[in-house]
């Protein structure tokens, strides 16, 4: 007992000038359970569970879990800690009007979300927003209806110059971002010298308005590292869209084994000298135009993809030879 | 206590017939239940289950199979016999917590070279504690893991010491020391295959192959999965993919994606280590490909290389057939 006590002391102390604890009321639970007829009141336990995520959050340590044990709306949340909120094979709805579904606002935390129904209901203005933190992973989850000014499926905009990662996987994001402006299914932009490195992969990003992937290194020295594999990014305005500008950062995309289909606009664009889509063995047809390169943006292919049936094909700008 | 007792009994329930024992006061059951209201003073039926997973165990014959009621967390255990444990699909999950400070793993299986072990729809969570695993597979037999997740352990999520067989099927490893690490001990072989696998943010390598100079040769195949993102720059041992062996591995990788890796996506190294690569992406690491030490790297075809600081370079091509 006095090892395990000290252990956890030493634990929270890691943690200490992060979440900067003045001693908590009752002490936080590494695991902690919510209930569509839990109450925010109890310890969150498995007999006494929470009912919201922001209920179960103050009560559940760094580095811990929050797991649901019935189907509920368990509402909004803002994370500052590293923590896991996986609620697979149980309907987990997170309901918003007009503002973020889950925000991640923390210094070097890591996130894992796992089995969420995100809806926006029209006006929400990002599923999840990621501000600040060393790793953000979603999967098993869909993210629709955040169609707010600007809005994003997935808004992730990493503030922290020691940088960021991205995992989606398996994840449906549909019907988001507004009509008009910078929105749509999934925002990479980091911030000014931070460094980010993106998995999307076993994912669906359809019928967003405007964009479907947008990774744009537009601020100085800010860098992403894509890859983008077996996914279907469909029937946006811009299917994959890989932005720098003058004085921006860089962007290097690997989009394989996906199929980029009937956007109305373009369906794989490269803007910029420092931006640039590597393709292989992806499907990309029935767009407006299927890839183009503006200002200088570089296409490379690998020679193994099918770009048929846009009514304006396009051309690839470079070659490369598989291995 | 009272479960140590119990495991006592019921192993010598084994060998009760050959020493002709008087029945003992609870049989083992085939197929037996744990709950998150359940109680291991409970037989572990479906009418009254048990609370965790070692009470289940204990009260399940060799060959037998666990199952889960309802979402709960249920406890670390120990498996020492032929045995499934098959979680899928419950609501809310069914959850092994390891905040535990003097057992080297949330599971330890420890079975004999003809045993098989079967975990399936289990979501495992650690503490970031050094030294400590998901699931250890300390000796012997097969094991089979499936539709389950490890997350933050401060050791390998999955790390085997001398198992013969190795099946990984839908598992996802994130935010772990390192995610699976299979290695030989004894003379016999290691066959693995670990398919729609995801290894995500882990600190030092994703994949770590070996076999001892004495060990049986290690041999599997790495597919339709992927190998993302490792995080610490250090060492040199820290990849997507790490062999640095005396023994004999041979490992194929198809359909597969290794990205992000800060030092090298694919390392292979030791005269008696050969890697196949086919109709892979391997892209945004620091190093691509490197082997050395004799090891051999033979790309199959239909491999895309992007973004890599260094691609590296095979040491040769293999034809298709």
């Amino acid at each position: 007992m006095t090892i395990k006590f000290s252990a956890v002391l030493s634990a929270a102390a890691l943690f200490a000038g992060t979440i900067g604890f003045a001693a908590p009321a009752s002490a936080q639970a590494t695991r902690t359970w919510i209930s569509g007829v839990g109450d925010d009141a109890n310890p969150c336990s498995r007999t006494a569970p929470c009912k919201t995520f922001q209920g179960a959050i103050s009560k559940t340590a760094a580095g811990g879990e929050i797991n649901c044990i019935d189907p509920g709306g368990f509402g909004a949340v803002t994370i500052t800690k590293s923590i896991a909120l996986i609620c697979d094979n149980v309907l987990n709805g997170v309901l918003v009007s007009g503002t973020n579904g889950i925000i991640v606002n923390g210094t070097d935390i890591s996130v894992l979300l796992s089995g969420f129904d995100l809806q926006g209901l029209g006006t929400g203005l990002n599923g999840v927003r990621f501000l600040n933190g060393a790793s953000l992973h979603v999967r098993n989850s869909s993210i629709r209806g955040f169609r707010g000014g600007g809005a994003y499926g997935i808004n992730f905009a990493p503030g922290n110059a020691s940088g960021a990662t991205l995992v989606v996987d398996n994840v449906t994001i549909l019907d988001n971002g507004a009509a008009s402006g910078v929105t749509g299914g999934i925002l990479v932009q980091p911030g000014t010298g931070v460094p980010t490195t993106v998995l999307i992969s076993n994912s669906r990003i359809t019928d967003n308005n405007r964009g479907g992937i947008r990774l744009d290194a537009a601020n100085p020295t800010s860098s992403i590292k894509a890859t983008i594999s077996g996914s279907e990014i469909t029937d946006n305005q811009v299917g994959v869209y890989a932005r720098s500008a003058a004085g921006g950062g860089t962007v290097n995309v690997a989009l394989v084994d996906s199929v980029v289909n009937g956007n109305t606009s373009t369906g794989v664009l490269s803007e910029d000298a420092q931006a640039t889509i590597n393709a292989s063995g992806n499907t990309i047809s029935h767009n407006g135009n299927g890839i183009r390169a503006l200002t200088g943006g570089n296409l490379v292919s690998f020679g193994d993809n099918v770009v048929v049936s846009n009514n304006n094909n396009g051309t690839f700008t470079a070659t490369a030879t598989k291995q | 206590m009272a479960r140590k007792t119990g495991a006592l009994l019921s192993t010598a329930a084994l060998v009760a017939a050959a020493l002709g024992f008087a029945a003992p006061a609870s049989a083992q059951a085939t197929r037996t239940w744990v709950s998150g209201v359940g109680d291991d003073f409970n037989p572990c039926s479906r009418t009254a289950p048990c609370r965790t997973l070692a009470g289940a165990l204990s009260k399940t014959v060799a060959g037998g199979e666990v199952n889960c009621l309802d979402p709960a967390t249920f406890g670390l255990f120990t498996i020492d016999k032929s045995v499934s444990i098959i979680c899928d699909g419950v609501a809310g999950g069914v959850h092994i917590d390891f905040d535990d400070t003097d057992q080297l793993a949330a599971i330890i299986v420890d079975i004999g070279p003809t045993d098989t072990v079967v975990l399936s729809g289990l979501n495992i969570h650690g503490n970031l504690r050094a030294g400590q695993s998901g699931i250890l597979i300390e000796a012997g037999g097969t094991l089979h893991i499936r539709n389950s997740t490890l997350q933050s352990f401060g050791d390998c999520a999955i790390a085997s010491i001398d198992a013969t067989s190795v099946t990984l099927d839908n598992v996802t490893a994130t935010d772990n020391f390192c995610g699976v690490s299979l290695h030989k001990a004894s003379a016999s072989p290691l066959n693995f295959i670990a398919d729609n696998v995801r290894i995500t943010n882990s600190t030092r390598f994703g994949v770590m192959l070996g076999s001892s100079a004495s060990g049986g040769p290690v041999k599997g195949v790495i597919s339709n999965s992927v190998v993302a993102n490792t995080l610490s720059g250090w060492g040199t041992a820290n990849h997507g993919l790490t062999i640095d062996t005396a023994g004999q591995v041979q490992v194929a990788i198809e359909d597969s994606v290794f990205s992000g890796h800060k030092v090298g996506a694919i390392d292979v190294r030791g005269s008696r280590v050969g890697a196949t690569v086919s109709n892979s992406v391997i892209a945004h690491n620091a190093t691509a490909l490197n082997a050395q030490n004799g090891a051999t790297l033979i790309s199959v075809g239909g491999n895309v290389l992007i973004g890599n600081s260094a691609n590296g370079s095979f040491t040769g091509t293999s034809p298709r057939k």
